[in-house]
């Protein structure tokens, strides 16, 4: 197979100077005049037609030998105008009647002659108006397609050709007929694809310098030019402006290989640069009238100038109107503070933006589909690619599968990718798909021509035969315009993130400062509490002292019920209190050595067991933890002082010792041979002023010594489990670090 | 001169449990009250007491401040003060014995606790313990 752009065979055909063919088409005849001396220099042979004898007579001359003083006189004049578009007259020279057309190459004048057919007037006025009427309907087109079909309508109209076809150059410069007016008997050729090699450089060069070209019929014998160089500069003439010009024989051979006879091309220009061509074929030779040829250049030029607008505002409308899609939509997003789910919400909004039947957004680990779903192991793979591109801006592809193997089988779901990167960390993104766009391309002639044999003459493709690629794999390609609303919606993205993290951050020091004033509010509230209720117990008391004696019993009674319920009130403020110390406090922990916390704490607890019989045993090895050991102390006491008082047995045990816990961890365990607790309530004992028995069982209590402990563990980042039979004993694990 | 025995406090239960208390112990010195800092400063430019009772939880002037006020004054920094406080913080405690508090005795909830704080603190400081101003 052979690569088109670069073999050397199509260099070759585009090395074919075919701007000097040196000879012309033998339906006219020409004359090259020197501007200087405005004699004649060159003469296409055929000229023996016209005048008897020797041509070379005729060389050197001045004009007027040839065309006689008078038609030489108007030609002279038409020189001097410096008119750039070719002039014409019509006028009788050597007894027949010729449009001549007149135009400048480097420093001749050509002088082209063509003959008037008998009984072919041309009716200018109607010329006109139809041209008229023409350029109105070319005017009248809205998109590009319209006008391309208009095209080839008023062209077919306006010349007669069999075929006529609107022939648009790809970006790789193979061409495609995008409009086409035929004769109904005729195999349509709409629709088809061309090889750039069939239009090669040196030719649309040319077509991009003049604005038509006609071939009366592709089988013909050129006329050579007599001298072959010119006189002057001893170089052959331009005649790429020049009517007659004769085309390459290649070019010929491909005709006749198509079946066509006449044909005419006229160039389409989009702001200089060359758009298409207005093809129009014949199958029989066929020859335009150079007015008629003027109307059909003025097309051409007319079609190309609206183009240029059609596509601009076609292109701007668009780009428009999806900015403003885009914008109102990152508007309404910016509204909602879960932006995520917003996106998610309005999905198929969100995917129009971009064309894509399917997206991903990927933050913080929390991934959100939209759209087409996908297995979870291709956008696994997807992600992984993306990983591995360390791009910080956007990434795509249309061809998926080729970038992402695991993609490949899911083609026609997925076959682009566009993604642009959130944030800072390298895994968040937002990606969008694109389906696959199944192009099925027809080829007249297989595209892949073998130009190797370059010892042969170029030979045009003699096989037009259809031949159909599939184009798989591929997605609509993702524009200039797409990437730049990608990065928009990046931006809105990333900004709508960054709220997002402010508002959480805001919203956590708002909880914070909470936490430390409802912390602040309970020892303030508890500590003030103190007073009012010493007020009270002093009332009580000072009453019994000045009137004790006129109250009967039950009065008594009553009263000193009141006061312990004063008492016990302090009791649960002064643990309240206590409790809201542990959470203020200062942590300041440090590697203690907790045999040293327990010694502390079983002084501490002893002093309430008098008269018991309380057998503790420790582990001696305890191991060292990272705590505060006051408030080890503190919760050791509890935790014994708890194990004696909930405890019927005649002998009260308490081991406590330690095991291996998590890594970093060790847990210590307090068990006891007690009540037990029943499982329904083991989550309610760390509850402050939880009351699981009457209030005078066991000793009373405020029923804040648990929650202090539990309190105190998490602090330290520790966590306290419980395990209890109940009548059997209970188990207390405190894990703490090590 | 009579000494007297200042007892700075607001709060009125606080302050009937602290007489009564005196009273059951058989205090003669007479008792003086001001309700507030300002009041006690007032008092003691007049006449020197020969003991001070200051509650901590004064409105307005502080009752450290009237401590620091006191202690810093040359004439009176030789009067015992008994600090009287609600407030158990360890930290309250040591900047009052900073300040040159003598002693300091936390309020206690139970009357009958109040009482026997009161037998002591009375024992020590009046009846054990020689103070200036005093007359043995």
């Amino acid at each position: 197979m052979v690569d088109l752009k670069t073999s050397s065979g199509e260099q070759a055909c585009a090395r074919e100077p075919i701007h000097i063919p040196g000879s012309i088409q033998p339906h006219g005849y020409l004359v090259a005049v020197d501007t200087d001396t405005l004699t004649v220099d060159q003469l296409s042979r055929n000229w023996g037609e016209l005048v008897s004898g020797d041509l070379s007579a005729c060389l050197g001359r001045p004009l007027g030998l040839i065309f006689g003083e008078h038609v030489a006189a108007r030609l002279i004049g038409n020189m001097e105008e410096k008119n750039r578009i070719a002039s014409a007259l019509r006028e009788q020279v050597c007894g027949r009647e010729f449009d001549i057309v007149q135009h400048r190459s480097g420093g001749s004048w050509i002088v082209e002659l063509e003959p008037i057919e008998a009984g072919a007037e041309i009716d200018s006025v109607a010329l006109i108006q139809r041209q008229g009427e023409a350029i109105a309907r070319l005017q009248e087109a809205a998109v590009t397609s319209e006008l391309c079909e208009e095209v080839a309508r008023q062209m077919s109209a306006l010349s007669g050709y069999d075929r006529v076809m609107v022939y648009r150059f790809h970006p790789d410069w193979h061409g495609e007929v995008i409009a086409e007016c035929l004769r109904d008997d005729m195999e349509p050729f709409l629709g088809l694809h061309y090889p750039a090699s069939d239009i090669p450089e040196q030719a649309r060069r040319l077509y991009t310098r003049n604005w038509q070209r006609l071939i009366v019929t592709a089988d013909y014998e050129p006329v050579p030019l007599v001298p072959a160089l010119n006189p002057r500069t001893s170089q052959p003439l331009d005649l790429t402006n020049s009517a007659l010009r004769s085309v390459s024989p290649v070019h010929c051979a491909y005709l006749r290989n198509m079946g066509v006879s006449g044909s005419m091309s006229v160039s389409l220009l989009c702001e200089g640069r060359l758009w298409g061509l207005i093809a129009c074929h014949h199958r029989t030779p066929r020859r335009l009238p150079f007015a008629v040829r003027l109307n059909c250049e003025m097309i051409g030029r007319v079609a190309s100038a609206l183009l240029a607008a059609i596509e601009k505002t076609d292109a701007h409308r668009a780009r428009l109107s999806a900015k403003a899609a885009r914008e109102g939509f990152l508007d309404r997003l910016a509204e909602h503070l879960d932006f995520a789910q917003a996106l998610t919400e309005k999905a198929p909004e969100f995917l129009e933006l971009l064309s894509a039947n399917g997206a991903v957004l990927q933050v913080n680990g929390v991934r959100r589909t939209m759209g087409e779903p996908l297995p979870t192991p291709v956008v696994d793979a997807c992600f992984e690619w993306l990983h591995r591109q360390e791009s910080e801006d956007l990434v795509f592809t249309d061809q998926l599968g080729v970038e992402v193997p695991a993609a490949a089988s899911h083609a026609t779901r997925v076959s682009g990718l566009l993604a642009v990167p959130l944030t800072e960390t390298g895994a968040d993104w937002l990606v969008w798909f694109r389906p696959e766009h199944a192009q099925t391309v027809h080829w007249a002639g297989n595209p892949n021509k073998d130009l190797s044999d370059l010892s042969l003459p170029i030979q045009p493709r003699k096989s037009f035969a259809l031949w159909t690629q599939h184009v798989t794999g591929r997605s609509a390609p993702w524009t200039d315009f797409d990437r730049l609303a990608a990065q928009e919606i990046r931006a809105a993205v990333n900004a709508s993130i960054r709220k997002r993290t402010e508002r959480l951050l805001q919203i956590n020091s708002e909880l914070e400062q909470k936490n430390v004033d409802l912390n602040s509010f309970a020892f303030i509230a508890s500590h003030d509490l103190r007073e009012p209720l010493r007020g009270i117990r002093n009332s009580i008391e000072f009453f019994v002292e000045d009137h004790g004696g006129a109250i009967p019993e039950e009065g008594h009674e009553r009263l000193a019920l009141a006061a312990r319920t004063a008492e016990r009130m302090h009791d649960m403020i002064e643990g309240l209190l206590h409790y809201t110390r542990v959470g203020r406090a200062e942590l300041s922990a440090r590697p203690v050595e907790m045999n040293k916390v327990l010694k502390r704490a079983m002084e501490n607890a002893q002093s309430q067991w008098s008269g018991q019989n309380v057998r503790v045993e420790i582990a001696p090895d305890l191991p060292t933890a990272r705590c505060n050991p006051v408030m080890m102390a503190e919760v050791f006491t509890n935790l014994l002082t708890n194990a004696v008082k909930y405890n019927r047995r005649e002998e009260k045990t308490v081991e406590i010792f330690a095991r291996q816990g998590p890594p970093g961890k060790v847990v210590f365990c307090v068990r006891d041979n007690g009540i037990g607790i029943p499982p329904r309530h083991l989550k309610d004992i760390f509850t402050i002023f939880r009351r699981l028995h009457p209030r005078d069982a066991f000793g009373g209590g405020v029923g804040v010594g648990l929650a202090i402990v539990k309190a105190v563990i998490e602090r330290h980042g520790g966590a306290v489990e419980v395990e209890s039979v109940p009548n059997e004993g209970t188990t207390f694990n405190l894990i703490l670090e090590s | 001169m009579s000494a007297s025995i200042l007892v700075v406090e607001d709060y009125d239960p606080d302050y009937e449990a602290a007489a009564r208390g005196f009273r059951r112990i058989g205090v003669t010195y007479p008792l003086v009250r001001c309700r507030d800092g300002e009041e006690a400063l007032t008092f003691v430019q007049t006449e020197k007491p020969a003991l001070v009772f200051l509650d901590l939880n004064l409105p307005g002037i502080d009752g450290l401040e009237v401590l620091r006020t006191m202690k810093s004054d040359p004439d009176l920094k030789t009067v015992p003060v008994v600090v009287w406080s609600s407030n158990g913080r360890e930290e309250k405690i040591a900047e009052a014995y900073a300040i040159g508090a003598n002693s300091y005795l936390n309020k206690r909830m139970s009357p009958a606790d109040l009482f026997e704080d009161l037998k002591v603190i009375v024992h020590y400081w009046l009846r054990t313990v020689r103070l200036p101003g005093l007359a043995a």
